[in-house]
């Protein structure tokens, strides 16, 4: 789990653990979405860092693009990848693929 | 290796060694000093469908012209009698080549792949400025000619040279040259040849693979590699390795790597029309 500083939290990011007020009552739960409002709610309270899950749908995206990249290696593969007319050709390529 | 050969392949087949009839008496008609614009129109007349498709395509926006254009005589007059043995040719080939099994090859789909090739051909042409566009749409279009030669007499072999490229992961060229000891691009010129069609034609098809290769530094034939790689690139089935560039091809062909995106886009938006008016009645 990702322990990240408070200035680069996002809205839309999951919590992976609770966050914990005085007296260890539970301000927000693992597993909420943070909204733009808690996040000012945390910076109110002097909270520096928090831990969020890796974000499920990215690394799904990374996959598929893993596997496009390797696609596209595999069929150009006769080809010189710095030449010029080659790579408009693989940009190309990659704009209709992903 | 077979003792075949890319001329024994045609010469030996009626349905092959010539074009349809209607094509042939157009292009001697062309030939003929004596011959004038009315006696060409007379004769493409004699086919109602060859006549609505030119007519067709003329007025589309292939062409672009600003008003209708409702007769042969004036079709000819606007587009010129080398370019309507071209757009003759073009439509009058998509029409040959039937009863290929159907595992080998779907037609809709190769035709849609040359056609494509013959629009970035010469969407490429426009933008270095060649007079050649139209010719060279249509070589764009012929230059893979030589696979359903290939898949019309030795279906067999055909099989073999496609899942060898499939299997092994090589370029569809060296697989045929594998099974046939040669490939489709020679089979492609020995075809032209034989339908005694102008030699620029002949040329860019035979050479298109490797142009500097046969010594060609013609631009004509450098465009049509370039067309042939895009073309292998974007429209092919998913696995097929995109063949070799041939860096004398993209010199001498002088088209900057920052236009081939515009090319493609081009290319992209007139597939559909142009599919559909030259293999109208498909």
């Amino acid at each position: 789990m990702p322990q990240i500083e408070l200035s680069k939290v996002e809205p839309g990011m999951i919590l992976s653990s609770d966050i914990l007020g005085p007296g260890d009552k539970v301000l927000i739960t693992a597993g909420s979405a943070l909204s733009a409002r808690h996040i000012e709610i945390l910076k109110n309270r002097n909270i520096e860092e928090l831990e969020v899950k890796e974000p499920e749908i990215a690394s799904e995206d990374k996959k598929i693009d893993d596997e496009i990249l390797h696609t596209m290696q595999q069929r150009f593969r006769e080809n010189d990848s710095d030449h010029p007319f080659v790579k408009s050709l693989q940009q190309a390529w990659l704009n209709k693929n992903k | 290796m077979s003792t075949l050969n890319p001329k024994a392949l045609i010469t030996g087949s009626v349905e092959l060694n010539s074009l349809p009839e209607i094509f042939s008496q157009i292009n001697d008609l062309i030939d003929d000093p004596y011959c004038s614009v009315n006696d060409i129109s007379k004769v493409i007349s004699t086919d109602p469908s060859l006549t609505a498709r030119l007519l067709k395509l003329v007025n589309s926006p292939f062409y672009g012209f600003p008003s209708e254009i409702a007769t042969v005589s004036r079709a000819i007059a606007v587009i010129g009698l080398q370019e309507l043995r071209d757009l003759v040719l073009a439509t009058s080939v998509t029409r040959m080549f039937k009863g290929i099994p159907e595992d080998l090859v779907d037609m809709t789909q190769f035709w849609r792949q040359s056609i494509y090739c013959g629009l970035v051909a010469r969407a490429i042409a426009t933008r270095v400025n060649s007079t050649n566009r139209e010719r060279l749409f249509v070589a764009g279009m012929l230059h893979k000619i030589g696979t359903l030669v290939l898949y019309k007499k030795t279906p067999e072999l055909s099989r073999e040279a496609i899942s060898r490229a499939q299997f092994n992961g090589e370029v569809l060229y060296q697989a045929e040259r594998d099974v046939f000891g040669f490939d489709h691009a020679d089979v492609g010129g020995e075809l032209i040849r034989q339908w005694k069609l102008p030699e620029s034609l002949e040329t860019a098809v035979e050479h298109h693979l490797f142009p500097s290769n046969h010594g060609d530094y013609s631009s004509d034939t450098a465009i049509i590699h370039l067309a042939s790689l895009v073309t292998t690139a974007l429209q092919a089935s998913s696995e097929e390795v995109i063949p070799k560039l041939d860096e004398a091809a993209w010199e001498q062909a002088n088209c900057a790597a920052e236009l081939i995106q515009s090319v493609i886009d081009e290319a992209d938006t007139q597939l559909s029309e142009t599919y559909s008016l030259i293999r109208s009645d498909h």
